[in-house]
């Protein structure tokens, strides 16, 4: 029997507000133990949160760009658990009246040929459930079979849950959807979307079902996905082992698993906490949410254009393939930096060679972000238009590109410094070459005897000659018409 | 819905809370009284009436807000000054994980 998957996508989005959403204490990251904290995020009686604005506006932000249908009024919800990261004994959350709800996103999405690569893209429409506001939970520190540490810095850090439809079919679209959220979750500016650090962190539910049925199989929880490769990976895995649990006459167990990078699996997970039972019930402590037609109004007006809506427009406005709009709308730094340089000198092709290879190579190897680099767009366009005029080689525009990365200086200015200008000059190329020849008599010789390969020790002397300047075509035509007529 | 003491106990173990077997008798005797309350309640018409999260809540009741501003938080001492145990700048609980 044929199956077809089913997933469904759960993100938890940390936002970037400066304080927390209940208290006014510091969101920073990587601050000693325990020194953000305050009596409301440390849940001691008698505090009361208050409401951090900017958190709402972030959020609203985010259902607006996924499309939600936003609630004039929704409702914080506490949700119930004991667990120690959770001082209060209840999270502060969202249940019956989200912020967002009904959303969809239209994004590319890969359709995969059987060696695995991706061979073309097709519109795919994805639904969102819903967008809601939430607070985030401590961090416990695990210690083998010995008390555990507690840190509640990241204790009410406003977040985002955005829980998706199960509409993906492989986990190549889970895939695609994610990092389209997380695509414009950059580009809203309201998350840094890093996952290793836990501020973008995603669950995965799970299930399969015969080709062409429409119930829905028994699912599982996946977690632990905390990065693209392992989200791939892990519902890979998945998928098949449900598939062979299936065939093998089993049933597909409701549970909770766990990704396991290191076994390339996934585990069930056993945790005391698995009673589902929440026992939510309105938050007293705080009245509904009010979300005015201005706000709304004011919010959407702030939205940049977003990643999927730039790389469809970068795809017919530059004539680029699909990979590489998406390549460079990953943020909105990357994508503006080239239509900067393009607006410079409309040769979209060759920059984005320059900004993929020697930029990002160089980028990557210092730890910086495009927004940090010192050479700017326009002089990257300006050194493309350098070597299409034939200013420069494409050796010396190596060079040139180290100068220009170090110094941030303009090129005209480091090819005047640097003596860099390339020798297109006839009759300068000519003096050079007559003489390199005439230093060599018998090596002409032997070229004309048939060494044809000797073309290159000439070709070498000449740019000894000129310190790499001359003009490699015009000097290996010289070259070659001198050579073949006899003296 | 009628109520036993199974699910007297289920919530008591949702809460971490445990009971004798009197106490649990006398608990779903009060469940049951609320529950009892709450069927009276049913029979109230809210044809028409919205429904209210809040006892407060009227149509331009709407949660205050605050500017995102950060103002200093606890010194780590204080925070840590009600914790049963402490160490190393952190609160100390029971092993977690096995």
């Amino acid at each position: 029997m044929e199956f077809e998957a089913v997933i469904g996508l759960e993100v938890h989005a940390q936002l970037l507000t400066q304080s927390k959403i209940f208290c006014a204490c510091s969101t920073g990251f990587g601050a000693p133990p325990n020194s953000n904290t305050c009596p409301v995020c440390l849940g001691l009686p008698g505090s009361l949160p208050v409401l951090n604005r900017e958190a709402v506006a972030m959020a609203v932000k985010a259902g607006l760009a996924l499309g939600c249908q936003i609630n004039r009024n929704s409702i914080f919800a506490r949700k119930n658990y004991f667990y120690p990261d959770l001082p209060k004994g209840y999270q502060i959350s969202q249940y019956d009246l989200p912020l967002g709800q009904d959303g969809q996103i239209e994004i590319l999405t890969g359709v995969r040929q059987e060696a695995g690569h991706v061979g073309e893209y097709q519109p795919r429409t994805f639904g969102i459930t819903r967008v809601h506001l939430e607070e985030d939970a401590g961090k416990l520190i695990h210690q083998q079979g010995r008390d555990s540490y507690v840190d509640l810095n990241r204790t009410g850090v406003p977040l985002i849950e955005i829980v998706s439809e199960p509409d993906f079919r492989s986990s190549q679209e889970a895939y695609d959807y994610l990092n389209n959220l997380r695509r414009t979750l950059l580009y809203l500016e309201i998350c840094d979307g890093n996952m290793e650090e836990g501020s973008f962190r995603c669950d995965a539910n799970v299930s399969i079902r015969p080709l062409g049925s429409s119930e829905l199989g028994t699912k599982t929880e996946i977690k632990n996905l905390n990065s693209f490769r392992f989200l791939q990976r892990a519902l890979e895995y998945e998928i098949e082992r449900q598939k062979e649990v299936i065939g093998g006459d089993g049933q597909v167990e409701q549970e909770t698993r766990l990704w396991d990078e290191e076994g390339q699996k996934t585990l069930v997970m056993r945790s005391k906490e698995e009673a589902h039972d929440y026992r939510y019930f309105p938050e007293p402590d705080l009245l509904p949410v009010v979300v005015s037609e201005e706000w709304i109004e004011e919010l959407k007006a702030q939205i940049p254009e977003l990643p999927e809506e730039r790389r469809q427009r970068f795809v017919k406005e530059y004539a680029l393939t699909h990979e590489e709009a998406l390549l460079l709308t990953q943020t909105r730094q990357f994508a503006e930096y080239f239509e900067t340089a393009v607006r410079t000198y409309n040769q979209p092709k060759a920059i984005l060679n320059w900004m993929m290879g020697d930029l990002m190579g160089h980028l990557k190897q210092d730890h910086r972000e495009i927004h940090e680099c010192l050479i700017r767009p326009e002089h990257l366009a300006n050194l493309v238009r350098l070597i299409d005029e034939g200013e420069i080689s494409g050796k010396m525009a190596k060079q040139l590109f180290e100068k220009l990365y170090e110094t941030g200086d303009d090129p005209e200015t480091i090819i005047s410094q640097e003596n860099l200008q390339q020798i297109s000059d006839e009759d300068q190329l000519t003096r050079i070459v007559d003489r390199v020849l005439e230093a060599n008599p018998e090596k002409v010789e032997a070229y004309r005897a048939g060494k044809a390969g000797l073309l290159g020790f000439f070709m070498g002397q000449v740019m000894k000659e000129t310190r790499g300047q001359a003009n490699p075509e015009m000097v290996s035509q010289m070259l070659e018409g001198k050579l073949r007529s006899s003296p | 819905m009628p109520i036993g003491t199974r699910e007297v106990e289920k919530i008591a173990d949702l809460a971490h809370l445990k009971f004798d077997p009197q106490e649990l008798e006398r608990f779903v005797g009060h469940f049951q009284q609320i529950l009892e309350y709450f069927a009276q309640l049913e029979a109230v018409s809210t044809e028409n009436v919205e429904s209210a999260h809040q006892a407060v809540e009227g149509k331009k009741r709407a949660t205050p807000t605050r500017e995102d501003e950060v103002r200093p938080s606890l010194p780590v001492a204080t925070a840590l000054d009600n914790a049963p145990e402490s160490s190393e700048d952190h609160f100390q609980v029971p092993p977690v994980i096995e």
